[in-house]
């Protein structure tokens, strides 16, 4: 394998190593959903820390998290922070909420911070009303669906067990068509057991600005689906994975960003990438939950009860204190704290260990590979096989040549 | 506030399989494994080469990476449950 997916940081002392700035803060603006998801990690899985929280964030939660936000941008003069309005269901906070909390950030914020806003919803509650709200507040709408057809979503069901299809897709076509601007995309979480170019497909169906397809929570103590396949190695997310790719590398001209393949070009190509799926840049988001409580990305819930908890909130603590916490600390570390395994892997400076929850195993925590590992490295060696025939292409004649 | 939680050893929840991998189709590799063929070095490429290319998804991609990422454009960020 090239030496360019090996390489790596060099080893260096952590104590000397600069921490990254957090840049983009998850706020829970609701903790509860309208929406019962069979795989939701935050409803569905082994934490139960929501049952205890407030199900509407107090105001003094949200005031306290705007200044600690500004206090952060501030101190380390960032040009710009992303604010991911976020849940459960944040609709459910009411969209004038979100609008006046996205507003009064920029006001805190000084006049060259950008602020990037999405609001992350499973569309339901999508209205022409809303969306202008949002929109006008400068807030952009991604919508979680795992793709574009009726079966495609038949474990997004609500607390009757009545599927949220219909008002889902109502949601994103209404948000198409309605505000195109303001749409940022579909999120849609990898399902094996449908057709992988059907399901993009039926994706684009639904003009996505951008996609991105999510490995199922899982680890190596509670596998994804389809995981248990035998005793020879199989890669049945890899393949998945590298089907969707081809049907959308060789499209006559880009049908939408698809964030995870995206990202894996640009590693392969030696360029910084950011995202938690990939790669071994410093992970510099953090989530503020409906209690005001600091704490990890939660996917980590997905791992155990509590996983994603630091015992630090916005009332008592600054985001400089939850940069020093070890477990995000340990995050911005890169190849430093893998598995011994990926240290010395091929593919490590694309991969980088994968998504940090899905690395997890009882009794010996995340230092672990991927349970994707096979996966990642199917998927990532079929992006450079593409890249690299492309490649060997002679260049076209002019730039005007091509046919639009 | 949630109190932090340790690491539970949840065997009937967690149990692993004779083996002691739960997931047996995902087994990594030994450190350093290369599997198939070997594959070019791309860091070498040249990207401006590679813009002039007849491949419209990847020129495209290029142009984003240019430009995108220096803020002039919409850009991804690192949490994947979220745009």
């Amino acid at each position: 394998m090239s030496r360019a997916l090996s390489r790596h940081a060099p080893e260096r002392d952590a104590a000397s190593r600069p921490t990254v700035p957090f840049r983009q803060f998850i706020v829970k603006v609701h903790g509860r959903c309208n929406l019962a998801c069979s795989y939701c990690y935050v409803y569905a899985g082994p934490d139960h820390t929501w049952r205890d929280r407030p199900a509407a964030t107090p105001p003094a939660v949200l005031a306290r998290t705007v200044d600690r936000i500004a206090e952060h941008a501030a101190a380390h003069r960032l040009p710009r922070v992303s604010l991911v309005l976020h849940g459960g269901e944040p609709l459910l906070a009411g969209a004038e909420r979100l609008a006046d909390l996205t507003r009064g950030l920029r006001a805190r914020l000084a006049p060259d911070c950008a602020v990037h806003a999405v609001v992350q919803t499973n569309g339901t509650l999508l209205t022409a009303r809303r969306i202008d709200l949002l929109a006008d507040a400068g807030i952009r709408v991604g919508v979680s669906l795992d793709g574009g057809l009726a079966r495609h979503n038949a474990a997004r069901v609500d607390h009757a067990g009545r599927p949220a299809w219909p008002a889902a897709v109502r949601g994103a076509r209404l948000l198409a068509a309605h505000r195109p601007e303001a749409y940022a995309g579909v999120l849609a979480v990898v399902n094996t057991r449908q057709d992988p170019v059907e399901t993009y497909e039926s994706l684009l169906s639904l003009d996505p600005p951008a996609l991105d397809l999510l490995l199922p929570d899982g680890n190596w103590s509670a596998p994804p689906p389809g995981m248990r396949t035998g005793g020879e190695e199989s890669t049945p997310y890899g393949d998945w994975l590298a089907a969707v790719f081809d049907r959308w590398w060789h499209a006559p001209r880009r049908e939408t960003r698809i964030r995870l393949f995206e990202e894996c070009v640009a590693l392969l190509l030696g360029r910084p990438a950011a995202t938690e799926a990939l790669g071994l840049a410093p992970f510099d988001a953090v989530v503020v939950e409906t209690d005001g409580a600091i704490e990890q990305a939660d996917a980590l819930k997905s791992a155990y009860h509590g996983a994603a908890a630091t015992g630090l909130d916005v009332f008592r603590h600054s985001f400089e204190d939850a940069l020093a916490h070890p477990p995000i600390a340990d995050r911005q570390r890169g190849a430093d704290t893998l598995a011994a395994e990926c240290r010395s892997c091929a593919v490590l400076a694309v991969c980088g260990g994968g998504q940090y929850a899905h690395r997890y195993r009882a009794g010996r925590g995340f230092l672990n590979p991927s349970v994707y590992c096979a996966d990642l490295r199917r998927f990532i060696r079929h992006v450079h096989r593409r890249l690299a025939e492309v490649s060997r292409r002679p260049p076209a004649t002019a730039v005007e040549d091509r046919t639009p | 506030m949630a109190e932090r939680t340790e690491e539970p050893v949840d065997e009937e929840r967690y149990e692993e399989p004779p083996g002691g991998d739960g997931a047996v189709g995902a087994t990594p590799g030994p450190p350093g494994q290369t599997t198939g063929e070997e594959l070019p070095d791309l860091l070498s490429l040249d990207l401006e080469e590679l813009r002039r290319l007849d491949h419209p998804v990847l020129v495209d991609l290029l142009a984003d990476l240019r430009h995108g990422r220096d803020g002039a454009g919409e850009m991804f960020w690192g949490f994947t449950r979220a745009f």
